[in-house]
């Protein structure tokens, strides 16, 4: 066997099959053993390998703040099915936005969308008298985790933060929110990853806060159903949501959390029926407030201030066992966003 | 007497002979197109030893059954054959399972092959550092020592 053979013993063609089916925690390591292994782990060829033969593994991806040199910005760090810390995500491009969305296409790529940005044009020689005042962006970006990096996709047709958004079958919607003065947005915009373009569409007026927005069954779901085959509207009833400002889809089920509700609220879509369960208590809360997320298939609470712990449910139902249990996840920024991604 | 079961011979490189079921033979899509190309009723593989084909036959012969009497409680349920795959791969040295995946490679039998594969895998993830893997495989690196430190600084999560 050639001495630049991958493995010693094995052809190329296997060794390469081999080779795939490490899990992802392990490539720091696997990139330690030799130039080979490395020149291979980002080769192109490797990543259609895996992709073809090698396991599909899921990523808590969360977004955190940060800041450097007085300029805050976001950036990532990416938690595996074992809570392994495996590295970050480089900082998001572009000015550093609040009320943005964050969404995933194509299972595993992270989208950036809108916001709003400080915009510091009334500064009048040293007289603070309005030192700055709001824009929204109708700016994308996308994050490849295949090449670890950003990239801007097509602007949205209206900026706006603060919005509803979510991909059914492949293609996001974007719904009402924010423009740079505060007014609500009463349009809607559908984007295609296939052609990169955002293209506008009717939606409801519905004057609320905490709007959110999720997809199941591939229809729609924003406060109304809308179904993408018929293109209509359908009311859900919605009298238990209003301030929603943190939510998260699993399976047939929508957990959110409410400014003003103690507990957590759940939607059963499929009974299409409403309750409440209790969430982790103030003590945990560090006065901020949870971010929800998924993490193998369980609902997973993160903190708002970074160095902590997220909880999950503990599912032993003895009688004496702590009802929440810290996981291994502990994102080192605060004021975090997350997304689950396949990859 | 005609038996019921077209049985079929397979010859190893060092002339060791098999006889198996046709079934069992048409695991392999290699062999599955010998068989039906050329109806001899021994079949040389030149390319696969005895100790490697009589691995190659047991797996096939297991896995053959399965598919056959499928829901069957009395044979071997999904269950059932993971715990005999495990135990398969379990008393087998590297050497042998490399033999295995260049033998499930050309016989093209990709149950076999994936199995063997993530048997390597797991050999390399069970490793505790970048050292011990060149240990247990023989790679000789070719990092110099400044390169070698500089990679262990990196903080990449998703070379691809």
């Amino acid at each position: 066997m050639a001495e630049s053979s991958l493995i010693p013993g094995l052809t190329d063609d296997v060794a390469e099959l081999c080779l795939s089916r490490i899990p992802r925690c392990d490539f720091r390591i696997i990139s330690q053993v030799c130039r080979r292994w490395r020149t291979y782990l980002e080769s192109e060829h490797f990543t259609a390998v895996r992709k073809l033969t090698g396991p599909v593994e899921e990523f808590l991806c969360v977004l955190m703040e940060d800041s450097a040199w007085g300029v805050s910005y976001w950036f990532g760090e990416v938690f595996d099915a074992s809570g392994n810390n495996l590295g970050q995500i480089p900082r998001v491009p572009g000015t550093y936005k609040w009320s943005f969305g964050l969404a995933v296409l194509d299972g595993g790529k992270i989208v950036f969308i809108g916001g709003y940005y400080n915009d510091p044009i009334y500064e009048v020689e040293g007289l603070a008298m309005e030192r700055t005042r709001i824009s929204s962006s109708a700016d994308v970006y996308e994050f490849d985790p295949a090449f670890n990096s950003w990239r801007k996709l097509a602007a949205m047709n209206i900026a706006r933060h603060n919005f509803a958004f979510a991909v059914v079958d492949s293609l996001l919607y974007v719904l009402r929110g924010e423009d740079s003065d505060r007014n609500r947005l009463l349009s809607a915009e559908v984007y295609n990853p296939e052609t990169n373009q955002w293209r506008l569409m009717d939606c409801p007026n519905r004057p609320v806060w905490g709007d959110f927005a999720f997809s199941f069954k591939s229809k729609l779901y924003v406060i109304e159903i809308y179904d993408p085959k018929t293109e209509t509207w359908e009311e859900l009833d919605s009298d238990q949501t209003e301030d929603v400002y943190t939510y998260t889809v699993i399976r047939n089920k929508v957990y959110f959390l409410e400014r003003h509700t103690r507990g957590m609220g759940v939607f059963d879509l499929e009974e299409n029926s409403w309750s409440w369960v209790s969430a982790p208590p103030d003590r945990y809360r560090d006065e901020y407030r949870f971010r929800l997320g998924e993490w193998n298939n369980e609902v997973i609470f993160i903190g708002r201030t970074g160095g902590r712990n997220a909880l999950i449910r503990n599912l032993d139902n003895k009688e004496n066992a702590r009802k929440w249990i810290a996981t291994p996840i502990k994102p080192s920024g605060g004021s975090s966003t997350n997304v689950l991604i396949k990859f | 007497m005609e038996n019921e079961k077209k049985m079929i011979t397979l010859k190893s490189s060092d002339d060791v002979t098999f006889e198996v079921e046709e079934a069992v033979v048409l695991e392999s899509q290699f062999l599955s197109h010998l068989v039906q190309d050329c109806p001899a009723p021994e079949h040389k593989i030149k390319e696969v030893t005895g100790k490697i084909l009589s691995k190659v036959v047991e797996y096939c012969e297991k896995h053959v059954v399965v598919v056959v009497d499928g829901g069957d409680s009395s044979s071997s349920s999904g269950d059932d054959l993971k715990k005999w795959d495990d135990k398969f791969i379990k008393e087998m040295d590297l050497s042998t399972v490399y033999d295995l995946i260049a033998a499930a490679n050309y016989l093209n039998i990709q149950a076999l092959l994936d199995l063997m594969c993530q048997r390597v895998a797991d050999v390399i993830t069970a490793c505790k550092d970048h050292k011990e893997i060149r240990e247990t495989l023989g790679i000789v690196s070719d990092y110099t020592a400044e390169e070698e430190a500089e990679v262990l600084k990196e903080n990449e999560w998703a070379f691809d």
